[in-house]
C-alpha cells in the first residue's frame, strides 16, 4: 500500500497505464541490445551501419503508422483542420530531407540512428528559432517532438500512445502536465495515480471536476509499479494498493458498483433541489468547467450557468492555437448544456504553472510575476482579436455569453478589451477576475467599468500571502481565513456593491462548505463552483440561514489575533451541516 | 521553364496546412517546382525546407516550374497562395 495526497474522491481500480515520456537512452551498448546497463556508446562499428540504417528506416516506418492512426483519430474528435497539421508532421517525417540527413550521419559520422535523428531534430529545431515569424518559431517544438517519436520507434520498435487507453485504465505518472491530461481519452481512466503534484495541481483538478478518484504526491509510484499490473486507487483515504490480485477483483468492482449508485443518488438529488437558504433565500451556484462534456454534466447537476469557462483547456486540446470557428463551436457546446442560463468565458489564462506547449514562452525568472493571464494575449494581437471574435459570434447568435479577463491590474485591460468588442459592433458583457492585490486597493475603478466581478481565490490568496501553494516548505503558510484575505473578500464586495456591480466567486474557496460559507458571510452574490462539488454546497446551503451567516460575518471580521485563521476556520466549519448527506437518507 | 514572382496573400502565409497543401499540389504535377525567398531557393516538393522560409502573409516569393505540365502547376499553385486572384 502506497500513501500519498487525496486528491479526486472515490475509488477506481484496474490495470496501470504509466504516462510518460519514455527515456531513449542516446548510445547503446552494442547492436540490438538495448535496456543492457553499460556505458553508453553514441557511434557504431563500420561493420554496424547497414544494420544501423535498418533501423532508422524500420522507425520511420512505425512512426508513419503512428501518425497514420493519430491523424484518424483527432480527424474524428477534434476536427478537420487539427487532422491536417499532423498530416503535414507525416510529410516530414515521411520525407527525403530526414532520411538524407539521418542516412549521412549514420554513414559518414558513424552515429547510431536515435542520435542521428535526435541531432537532425535539433539543429532544425534551432533552424526554427532564428525564424522571425513567431509562428515559425514555434515550430521548433513540433520538430523536437517528430525526432522524439522517431527515436522512440526505432529503439523500442513502437510508440506509446497516451490516446489509445485499454478499457479501466489506471493512469499513473511521474507528473501530469495540462497538455497531457487533455489528451486523455477520458471515458477509459478509472483512476489517475501520480508522483508529483497536490490537490490543487492540474491534474487533480481536472479529476475532480471529471468525477475521476485521484491521488497525487506518491513517491517512488513509477518505478514501483509495472504496466498493465492491477492496482486499486483510493481518492478518499490517498492510497495506491499495488497488492491486488485477480480475485479481489469481484468484492472491488462491487465497492465501484456501490460507489457508482452513490454518484447517481447525488445527481437527482442535486437536480431536484435548489441552491436556497434554509429561510428560503436563493443563491446563485453555477459551475466551473474546462468543455462541453462538463458543461452538460453540469447542467444534469443542477448548475445554474457557467461562472468559469477554462478557455485553456479548450487551447490545450489543439496543437495550434485553434481559429473561430473551433472555439465558437465550444463555446456554443458550453451555452447550449446550460441554457438559459449565463455562460462566463475566461479569456485565454496561460502561462506559469499552465504553459500552452505550442506558445513556447520564454523562460522567465518569475513566471507568476511574468507573462500570464490577460498579458499573455495582450502580448499577442492576433490570438487576442481571434477569441473575442469567437466569443462575439456566439453572443450574436443570442446566447447569454460573458468575457472575463484574468490577472487585470488596472483600468487600461478592461478599456482595451472593450475597444477591441465595440470596434467589430459586439456589446458582450465584460467583467474582470478579481486575483490580485492592486485589483482589491482600485476595486472602485475596476468595478465602475465591468458589467460583473468574479474572486479568483487560488491566485489571490498567493498573490496576497506571498505563498507558493505548490511549495511544500511554505505550503502551511497558506490560508484562505487569513485576516488579509477574509479582509480582501470584504473590501472587494463593499467596493463592488457601492457601483452596483454583483460579485461571483470562481476560485476553489466557492468548492468547499467551509470557505463557500465564508463568501457568502462576507456579502458574496454568486458561487462558481467546481462540478463535482455542486451536490455538497447545495446540502450545505440548504441547512443554514441569513441570520447565522450575519452572525459568522461579524466573527471573521473581527478575529485579528495570533490564531485568527484558525479561529475562522473553526467558526466556519461550526456552520457546515453534519450529519448524513441528504441523498443518503431514507 | 515559368517563373512568376508573386506576393503571398493567403491568411496563414505558409503555415504547416497550407505549406503541406503546396507539397500536395507539386507531388500530383510532372513538373520540376521550386520556391524562392530572397535569396533562398528550396525544392517545391520538400515541405520542411519551405517552412525553414518561414513565409508569411504578404511575403513575395518566386515560383518556378518546369517540366510539361509546368503552366497547370503554376496556375494551381498561384491559386493556393492567392485564393482571391492577384491583387
Amino acid at each position: 500500500m502506497m500513501k500519498g495526497i487525496a486528491s479526486s474522491p472515490g475509488i477506481g481500480a484496474g490495470r496501470v497505464f504509466i504516462l510518460h515520456e519514455r527515456e531513449v537512452p542516446l548510445g547503446r551498448t552494442g547492436p540490438n541490445s538495448p535496456g543492457e546497463d553499460a556505458a553508453p556508446r553514441q557511434t557504431h562499428a563500420r561493420r554496424e551501419t547497414e544494420s544501423e540504417l535498418e533501423r532508422f528506416h524500420r522507425g520511420v516506418k512505425v512512426t508513419s503508422r503512428y501518425y497514420e492512426s493519430l491523424i484518424e483519430r483527432v480527424r474524428k474528435n477534434v476536427g478537420d483542420d487539427e487532422a491536417e497539421i499532423f498530416e503535414g508532421h507525416l510529410e516530414i517525417i515521411t520525407s527525403d530531407d530526414i532520411a538524407e540527413a539521418v542516412e549521412e550521419m549514420i554513414m559518414k559520422d558513424l552515429a547510431i540512428a536515435e542520435q542521428a535523428v535526435v541531432t537532425f531534430a535539433e539543429t532544425t529545431a534551432g533552424e526554427f528559432e532564428e525564424l522571425e515569424s513567431e509562428y515559425f518559431r514555434q515550430r521548433a517544438g513540433d520538430i523536437r517532438d517528430i525526432g522524439r517519436r522517431i527515436a522512440e520507434a526505432i529503439y523500442y520498435g513502437s510508440i506509446t500512445d497516451p490516446g489509445a487507453l485499454p478499457e479501466n485504465s489506471v493512469i499513473v505518472a511521474e507528473e501530469l502536465t495540462p497538455s497531457a491530461t487533455a489528451r486523455l481519452d477520458i471515458k477509459k481512466v478509472a483512476a489517475i495515480a501520480t508522483e508529483k503534484g497536490g490537490r490543487t495541481s492540474h491534474a487533480a483538478i481536472l479529476a475532480r471536476s471529471l468525477s475521476i478518484p485521484c491521488v497525487t504526491g506518491v513517491e517512488g509510484l513509477v518505478s514501483a509499479v509495472r504496466s498493465s499490473q492491477l492496482v486499486m486507487v483510493d481518492g478518499d483515504a490517498g492510497t495506491v494498493d499495488t497488492a491486488i490480485a485477480e480475485d479481489d477483483l469481484t468484492e472491488i468492482t462491487a465497492r465501484m458498483q456501490k460507489n457508482r449508485e452513490a454518484i447517481r443518488h447525488r445527481m437527482v438529488w442535486s437536480h431536484k433541489h435548489s441552491a436556497t437558504l434554509s429561510d428560503g433565500e436563493e443563491i446563485h451556484l453555477a459551475a466551473n468547467v474546462g468543455s462541453g462534456d462538463e458543461a452538460k454534466m453540469a447542467a444534469s447537476l443542477g448548475a445554474r450557468g457557467v461562472g468559469l469557462f477554462r478557455s485553456e483547456f479548450l487551447f490545450m486540446r489543439y496543437s495550434d492555437f485553434p481559429g473561430v470557428k473551433q472555439q465558437a463551436d465550444e463555446y456554443r457546446r458550453v451555452c447550449e448544456a446550460l441554457a438559459p442560463h449565463p455562460v462566463i468565458v475566461r479569456l485565454l489564462d496561460c502561462g506559469a504553472d499552465k504553459p500552452l506547449p505550442y506558445a513556447r514562452q520564454t523562460t522567465e525568472d518569475n513566471p507568476f510575476l511574468g507573462e500570464r493571464g490577460i498579458r499573455f494575449l495582450m502580448a499577442r494581437d492576433e490570438q487576442f482579436h481571434i477569441q473575442l471574435k469567437a466569443i462575439a459570434q456566439v453572443a450574436a447568435e443570442g446566447h447569454p455569453i460573458k468575457v472575463m479577463i484574468p490577472m487585470v491590474i488596472s483600468v487600461d485591460e478592461i478599456e482595451t478589451v472593450r475597444e477591441v468588442l465595440t470596434a467589430s459592433g459586439s456589446d458582450v458583457p465584460v467583467g474582470i477576475m478579481v486575483e490580485t492585490p492592486a485589483s482589491v486597493l482600485t476595486i472602485g475603478a475596476l468595478a465602475s467599468r465591468s458589467d460583473f466581478i468574479s474572486i479568483g481565490t487560488n491566485d489571490l490568496v498567493q498573490y496576497l500571502l506571498a505563498v507558493d501553494r505548490g511549495n511544500a516548505r511554505v505550503a502551511s503558510l497558506y490560508s484562505e481565513f487569513h485576516p488579509a484575505v477574509i479582509g480582501a473578500v470584504d473590501q472587494i464586495v463593499r467596493g463592488s456593491h457601492k457601483e452596483g456591480i454583483h460579485v461571483g466567486v470562481c476560485g476553489d474557496m466557492a468548492s468547499h462548505p467551509d470557505t463557500a460559507l465564508t463568501l457568502l458571510a462576507l456579502g458574496v452574490d454568486e458561487l462558481s463552483v467546481s462540478v463535482s462539488a455542486i451536490p455538497d454546497i447545495k446540502a450545505c446551503l440548504r441547512g443554514v440561514d441569513r441570520s447565522s451567516l450575519d452572525a459568522l460575518r461579524a466573527e471573521l471580521l473581527g478575529n485579528t489575533g495570533r490564531h485568527a485563521s484558525d479561529e475562522n476556520r473553526r467558526a466556519a466549519a461550526a456552520l457546515v451541516p453534519s450529519g448524513p448527506v441528504p441523498w443518503e437518507e431514507t | 521553364m515559368i517563373q512568376k514572382n508573386l506576393s503571398v496573400l493567403n491568411e496563414e502565409g505558409l503555415h504547416t496546412r497550407p505549406a503541406n497543401e503546396f507539397v500536395r499540389i507539386v507531388k500530383g504535377f510532372e513538373a520540376v517546382v521550386t520556391l524562392t525567398k530572397g535569396e533562398r531557393e528550396v525544392p517545391g516538393k520538400s515541405l520542411l525546407k519551405i517552412m525553414k522560409l518561414g513565409i508569411v502573409t504578404g511575403d513575395e516569393v518566386t515560383i518556378t516550374c518546369d517540366g510539361s505540365d509546368e503552366e497547370a502547376a503554376m496556375e494551381a499553385l498561384v491559386r493556393l497562395v492567392q485564393p482571391g486572384g492577384t491583387a
